[in-house]
């Protein structure tokens, strides 16, 4: 006789028993179910209370926890927006939730939006807090970044903040490797950085002492190295100009000039 | 037509987020025992399980990826701080420092996940210094007007980035002007950062080379005399002033160590035929007025 059953039949017969209790019984043993890891079960028993009582928030958050659990993100998150629109007294519970599985699905500028509005619910929530600077992070929002940072700073202990910015770390590692973000490169020459510098030290230090040249001859060097060749003999030629012995003034001036 | 690593990702990420973790969780644990398997992947198995609070296993998987890997790194790290361990959360951290720390959103990033050991991280990066080093070696005749500059106006980064890639290049220079060079430039550096031993050391390095070589000396007269690593300053500038009677730097320098070391007398007498033969000179002048003060 089984045998021949489909597996739906099989779960209708046997949820029989459980349909005819009270609501709030099959509440409690969906929480069960989920708690002893029968996740599939709860997910049925939570699907049919749903059909039977649609406004209810705390069945619509607890079906979206187990959605998460499951690995159904975008059930996940449907049922907890709804929960959080029915009933503003399960958005304590519903919202971090939600923001929680946004991160799982990447949507991160999303999930930075959800542990924002926490924050504006209780200021000093640590955990909306480092969910904002990790979604801020994440997403290489970084001005969000920086302002979450220093709220960060002002909760917990540093122990309690590591902790929960790591918590929260392992939530968008997914996001980010399905990402593939590209990796750090050098993309500015050190050099030339170091050059750039040193030519404004050496034209406001020139500015101060006009009668120095061996400061023109460091920023004709300079200027010659960022490939700057009129501007490098302009300088030469100052050396020159207040000593016209400096030999390496005069190469470099034959240099550049040629 | 087969997927390449990158849809082949793109669509397991996209299965997970519609209920199918699991079948996602065995694929990826499939393609991370083939030799192929690509970084990403195996980050990403390890986020499925972190994720559910699997965290030794994900570290496990983690230890597997390429180490050097920014996204490795990062899961690395948060995991070890919410497992409390330390030490090996600050190996990473100093790695990753190392690896990306030029990038400001890592250096962000670190700061703001509080890594244990950032406060005590180097502030210039082996990224930044191998680069460094590697162009400097062909544009070697600019290094003495980059520390002229940083004797100018310092800046911290600066000084230890110059420092460090010139250390770096100074394993591979061989021709002696060359290392010269590189031996006054990191005499001088060492000199900013009030590091006198260093200073001392790669003055004597130099001088080894160029016993008579004018910018050495005059660094060798800022720095205590240490029997051990090399002859006295007087001794150097005297025999410097010697070989380059015109080098006027020199013999300030000499002039104003002799007065320094309590040797009054005779620094006075130098000054006076030098004053003799250059009465108005500024540098004969200002060291008259120095030693009259």
């Amino acid at each position: 006789m089984t045998s021949t059953m489909n597996l739906r039949q099989i779960e209708a017969a046997w949820m029989q028993p459980i349909r005819r209790l009270e609501r709030q019984q099959r509440l409690l043993t969906a929480r069960m179910y989920r708690q002893v890891g029968r996740l599939a079960d709860a997910q049925a028993l939570y699907a049919d209370l749903q059909e039977e009582w649609p406004e209810h928030a705390i069945i619509r958050l607890e079906a979206g926890e187990l959605a998460d659990e499951m690995g159904d993100i975008e059930g996940a998150i449907e049922h907890l927006q709804a929960a959080i629109a029915l009933d503003s007294r399960v958005h304590g519970r519903a919202m971090p939730a939600l923001a929680r599985v946004l991160m799982h699905a990447g949507r991160l500028p999303e999930a930075g939006r959800c542990w924002w509005r926490i924050t504006r619910l209780r200021h000093d929530d640590l955990q909306a807090w480092a969910g904002l600077l990790v979604c801020a992070l994440a997403a290489e929002k970084h001005g969000v970044a920086r302002r979450a940072m220093r709220q960060v700073l002002l909760l917990g202990t540093r122990w309690q903040r590591r902790q929960m910015l790591a918590e929260h770390w392992r939530h968008v590692t997914m996001a980010l490797a399905a990402k593939q973000r590209p990796a750090p490169r050098l993309t500015e020459s050190p050099l030339q950085k170091l050059l750039e510098k040193a030519a404004a030290t050496f034209e406001a230090h020139a500015r101060r002492y006009p009668d120095r040249a061996d400061t023109y001859y460091h920023l004709g060097i300079c200027r010659e190295a960022l490939n700057d060749a009129v501007r490098a003999a302009e300088a030469a030629q100052r050396a020159l100009a207040i000593n016209d012995k400096y030999v390496a003034a005069q190469e470099l001036h034959r240099r550049v000039a040629a | 037509m087969p997927m390449d690593d990158h849809e082949r990702l793109a669509v397991l990420a996209e299965a997970a987020r519609t209920g199918q973790a699991a079948a996602v969780e065995l694929e990826l644990n499939d393609w991370r025992r083939r030799p192929d398997c690509p970084t990403a992947a195996r980050v990403m198995l390890a986020g499925l399980l972190a994720q559910r609070g699997e965290l030794e296993t994900a570290l496990t998987i983690l230890a597997e990826a390429d180490e050097r890997d920014l996204d490795v790194l990062q899961a690395r790290i948060a995991v070890l701080m919410e497992l409390e361990r330390w030490d090996e959360a600050r190996a990473c951290v100093d790695q990753l420092h190392h690896e990306h720390g030029f990038d400001p959103r890592v250096e962000l990033w670190l700061r703001a996940m509080e890594a244990p050991g950032v406060g005590s991280l180097p502030i210039v990066t082996d990224a930044e210094v191998e680069a460094l080093a590697g162009e400097l070696i062909g544009a070697i005749h600019v290094m003495p007007t980059l520390v002229a500059a940083q004797k100018v106006r310092a800046d911290l980064h600066s000084v230890r980035l110059l420092r460090e890639a010139i250390g770096y290049m100074a394993r591979d220079v061989h021709e002696p002007r060359q290392m010269l060079l590189l031996c006054e430039a990191m005499a001088e550096l060492s000199l900013l950062l009030g590091d006198e031993d260093e200073a001392r050391r790669w003055t004597h390095r130099g001088l080894r080379i160029e016993p008579y070589y004018a910018p050495l000396a005059i660094v060798l007269a800022k720095i205590e005399d240490d029997p051990t690593v090399g002859p006295a300053a007087l001794e150097v500038l005297d025999r410097t002033a010697q070989r380059h009677p015109g080098y006027r730097d020199v013999l300030a320098a000499l002039i104003r160590r002799q007065f320094a070391r309590g040797d009054r007398n005779a620094a006075r007498e130098r000054l006076r035929r030098w004053q003799e033969q250059e009465p108005h000179h500024p540098v004969v002048q200002s060291l008259a007025n120095e030693l009259a003060a």
